[in-house]
């Protein structure tokens, strides 16, 4: 059915968008930067349009060809993925531009990650899924140590290049067992392979070993090492973008992978998220109230917020869908604000990080310590704040899975949260008139103005597309 | 009937908020601007709480200025509506953030914008907190009043407020962790969370018995109860005198009104624990008087007087009749408008001499008579006595409590007279005596304007609840808060009409 291939129409033009801009940024001379990165920002705009658009298709059968699928729920995820990278490479260009960075490959690594991200999305074999989670991962681990001429940036990138390639290895093992056992590694093979319960115990293994790979890339306990790290090393607006467009991009791929080919192992794979998002929130909590800097406090927020995602995916039905979509809808923003901020603080030579820079921020930039306050306060879970809302959602839907055991270490985990996240609200009011090291640009102070907006307003405006969008994501349940 | 008068009501605060935002120019200007900015927005907000206590129909329906509006699916619908309970402490409310920002023209010399922002936005807060008919969202109101107030204590107060603030943050983030989990809980069980349905449902007793113990901590916490005060002494002393006001007027109260809308949803929970709340409200009352009586900060006096009231309220509620009902929301009421005045006092005090020290006080009657007038007032109904405010709610539960039994009666009774002797106390030691210190009438100017408006506005709310309680009883008759257990002896909540 070649018309189906239209749907793929995003991809291409990323593809070929990236070769050209490849070529033009050789051989452009000093302003190489500008040029790729103008021309992808122009490609993520003309995508996400695409995408938009071809999201209002439904598709009869849904095959592109055997390994790719499109429906509404790919479809909305990879504009979801296109939304959400855009803020993220603004803020990359901004702070390479300013710094005078003048290599372009970011742009390109950038827009890699995402073709990787979108073509994950809409697999439904296996090794597309490898082959499209290993085209998202190579660039990062590139971009982590992008500052290569810093310790930390290559220290970063060479951690997350080691451990990234170990799990993958382990995530292909799985592939591999699976194929063993089943003969293909299509999404619908497999799920017809685990409901006739034939091997059942080779393939529990084998899709626990490929639940490892994606919890490792989501930062999910117990693989969760990495994210402190890597968050600390890598430069911040890269960090910025690992804390929210992979993460949302693996989060819906786990939920595809969990509701459609290891649908029938339910009992089992629910075992695992319980077990994994309490470790998640333990280690994520308890691991931040320590922290002095404020890249790894994102990290330990990060897997903190994986544990609460994971929460919500316990149940494993439309409702569970619509609130992992919603908190991650109303989380990503309030991440992107935040990072703008840490954008903003600088020292001597280069941005602070230390959780003390923000000191006195309240006496100089009154307005901006207020939205700053507004999205520490959303993160910790505080109405009437949209965060409040999020964790709701997903602890809604845990408890009617029966889940209050986990629902009750969630909620004294939100409580021990707001120690680490009160913390810089109190040092920009409480501290005393000091010379404040925050200086904003407008790009970051715009995404701080939008983040915080977002934070208050989203809960109390009625919109209506939103609330399209989070149902139609849960229909996730393919056939 | 569909009324937008609620969502002006919330929205009064925050419209002022905005204005006070868009202030600017010299600094001394913009202090006052935003003052009369807040004072005029403040003013309004109790006019129109005001015209909707004149305007409720205590014959009519049980809710009234209801409307709906729809929000997020899954949170279901942002209901706002009055019955006659809502309708009295949104009465408070306004009134006593009123005389709080008109007290807050001379405690807060730095930042004055910013205190009056986060200050109107917890107006706003509160009057959400008691105007919606959602379970979620009375949970949203009475948790996000808990950052801007932090804020307030740790800018603005005094010497050890840092720690105040964080203390009083993460006691009542604790108990609201057992609030969130109990409300999950519920409204798993329950289709809408309206309070109506909830008051419906029939859950299991052992559930209800737990869910209760849960919702039971939670408030403790925020009321407050012994052994979970801790928080109070320390945070209404270190606040400013306007948000020492609010504190204890308004946001203790939201314990109560809580507790209230429970009770009528796990009544299996209340019968079960009975004996042990009311043994706790005793301690309170009781240990907490005590421990005003040794006090010399005098903030710190009116703090355990909050505490201990608050004991006896939780007694009357826990009585077990209608009575005692009845008194313990009389008694909220009356003691939200003594904690203002007597925190108003504690102020007008401070701005002269700087010092809470009751010691250093002495002979104000002959230095302001006027003031130490009111002031006897304001102690008389902190006591109870006939014709004040407080008098209603003590003997209605001391009634309630005689009823349950002859041992809750006489220690009901005792309790309430045990604040006669902290309270007549300090009075003794301000007002009479002789002057301490013979620099004092230089220092020590009679009341201005501003500060005869604010007591003057006490005196008369609290004689007119003296004088009238049925005004404000009347609003109950047909509110739907009595637990369904409670033994109806006399029918006090429904008033007929004497004309």
């Amino acid at each position: 059915m070649p018309h189906n291939y239209l749907f793929l129409l995003p991809e291409c033009i990323l593809l070929f968008g990236v070769l050209t801009l490849l070529l033009v940024g050789s051989f452009a001379k000093h302003n190489a930067l500008q040029i790729v990165g103008k021309g992808a920002l122009v490609l993520l705009v003309a995508c996400l349009l695409v995408a938009i658009v071809e999201a209002n298709y439904t598709l009869v059968g849904g095959a592109v060809s055997s390994f790719m699928f499109f429906d509404a729920f790919s479809l909305l995820g990879r504009s979801a993925v296109f939304f959400f990278a855009i803020p993220a490479l603004l803020l990359g260009m901004n702070w390479l531009t300013r710094k005078k960075f003048n290599r372009f490959e970011y742009p390109l690594l950038f827009l890699c990650s995402v073709l990787g991200m979108v073509l994950a999305m809409a697999a439904s074999n296996l090794l597309m899924l490898y082959l499209s989670l290993e085209l998202m991962a190579f660039p990062l681990y590139l971009l982590a140590a992008y500052k290569r001429f810093g310790q930390r940036s290559t220290e970063a990138g060479v951690k997350y290049f080691l451990l990234g390639a170990f799990m993958s290895a382990i995530f292909f093992y799985g592939i591999v067992l699976f194929y063993g056992v089943v003969g293909e590694t299509g999404y619908a093979a497999i799920q017809t392979a685990l409901e006739s319960g034939t091997h059942i115990t080779l393939l529990t293994i084998a899709a626990l070993l490929c639940l490892s790979g994606l919890f490792f890339k989501m930062g999910a306990a117990p693989f969760h090492m990495w994210v402190p790290d890597i968050y600390e090393g890598a430069p911040t607006p890269i960090a910025a973008f690992f804390a929210t467009v992979p993460k949302l991009a693996i989060v819906l791929i786990l939920a595809r992978l969990l509701l459609w080919p290891f649908a029938p192992l339910f009992l089992s794979w629910r075992f695992l998220i319980g077990g994994a998002s309490v470790l998640s929130l333990v280690i994520g909590t308890f691991g931040a109230v320590k922290q002095t800097s404020f890249k790894r406090l994102m990290g330990y927020s990060a897997v903190a917020h994986a544990g609460y995602i994971l929460l919500g995916l316990y149940n494993g039905d439309a409702a569970s869908m619509r609130a992992v979509s919603a908190y991650l809808f109303l989380y990503l923003p309030i991440v992107f604000g935040i990072f703008a901020l840490l954008l903003s603080l600088y020292k001597e030579r280069g941005l602070a990080e230390e959780i003390t820079s923000v000191r006195g921020m309240a006496r100089s930039h009154p307005v901006e310590a207020f939205l700053t306050a507004i999205l520490f306060l959303s993160l910790a879970g505080i109405p009437p704040l949209s965060g409040f809302f999020a964790k709701y959602y997903v602890l809604q839907v845990a408890v009617e899975a029966g889940a209050w055991p986990l629902v009750l270490i969630a909620a004294i985990c939100t409580v021990i949260s707001v120690i680490y996240y009160i913390r810089p609200i109190g040092l920009m009011y409480f501290e005393p008139e000091e010379e404040s090291v925050a200086h904003f640009s407008r790009l970051p102070y715009a995404i701080l103005l939008i983040a915080a907006v977002f934070a208050v307003g989203i809960v109390w405006i009625p919109l209506e597309p939103l609330w399209t969008f989070l149902a139609l994501s849960s229909q996730v349940l393919v056939l | 009937m569909e009324s937008v008068l609620l969502l002006l009501l919330l929205t009064l605060p925050l419209i002022g908020v905005f204005f006070m935002a868009l202030a600017h120019g010299d600094e001394r200007l913009v202090e006052r601007n935003v003052w009369h900015i807040a004072v005029l927005t403040s003013g309004m907000t109790f006019l129109l709480a005001f015209a909707l206590f004149v305007r409720f129909d205590p014959a009519g329906e049980a809710v009234q200025f209801t409307s709906s509006y729809p929000l997020m699916p899954m949170v279901g619908n942002f209901v706002l509506g009055l019955d006659g309970l809502s309708l009295l402490f949104v009465l408070l409310t306004s009134f006593l953030f009123f005389m709080a920002v008109l007290v807050s023209h001379t405690q807060i010399d730095k930042n004055r914008r910013t205190y009056l922002m986060l200050f109107m936005l917890i107006e706003s807060l509160v009057l959400g907190a008691f105007a919606v008919r959602n379970l979620l969202f009375f949970y949203v109101f009475f948790e996000g009043v808990l950052p801007p107030m932090f804020l307030l204590i740790g800018m603005w107060g005094s010497v050890h407020s840092l720690s105040a603030a964080y203390r009083f943050l993460f006691f009542t983030l604790a108990g609201s962790v057992l609030f969130f989990l109990v409300l999950l809980i519920l409204l798993a069980h329950t289709d809408g969370n309206n309070f109506e349905n909830l008051a419906q449902m029939h859950y299991g007793t052992g559930l209800q018995r737990w869910l209760f113990l849960g919702i039971f901590i939670s408030f403790a916490v925020k009321l407050p109860l012994w052994p979970l005060h801790v928080w109070l002494p320390q945070a209404h002393v270190e606040a400013p005198t306007s948000a020492s006001m609010v504190l204890a007027g308004i946001l203790l109260k939201l314990g109560g009104y809580g507790l209230i809308r429970f009770m009528t949803i796990l009544p299996e929970g209340v019968a079960y624990y009975r004996p042990i709340v009311l043994t706790l409200g005793f301690i309170s009352l009781i240990y907490a008087s005590a421990v005003a009586l040794v006090q010399k900060d005098m903030k710190r006096m009116v703090a355990y007087a909050s505490v201990a009231h608050m004991g006896l309220v939780v007694v009357g509620l826990f009585s077990g009749h209608e009575v005692g009902f009845l008194g313990a929301i009389l008694l909220m009421l009356s003691h939200g408008l003594v904690a203002g005045a007597m925190f108003f006092s504690v102020g007008v005090l401070y701005d002269r001499l700087h010092t809470r020290d009751i010691r250093r006080y002495g002979g104000l009657f002959s230095l302001m008579p006027f003031f130490a007038g009111c002031l006897l007032l304001y102690v008389l109904a902190g006591i109870g006595l006939p014709g004040t405010s407080g008098f209603a709610g003590e003997v209605l539960i001391t009634t309630g409590a005689l009823r349950y039994s002859l041992l809750t009666g006489v220690l009901a009774g005792m309790g309430a007279l045990l604040s006669a002797a902290y309270l007549l106390w300090l009075y003794r030691h301000l007002a009479f005596g002789t002057l301490s210190k013979e620099s004092f009438p230089d220092l020590i100017g009679r009341l201005n304007p501003r500060e005869k408006l604010i007591a003057v506005s006490f005196a008369f709310a609290i004689l007119l609840m003296g004088f009238q309680p049925l005004l404000f009883s009347r609003p109950l008759n047909r509110s739907h808060i009595l637990p369904a257990d409670l033994r109806v002896t006399v029918p006090v909540m429904e008033v007929k009409d004497a004309s």
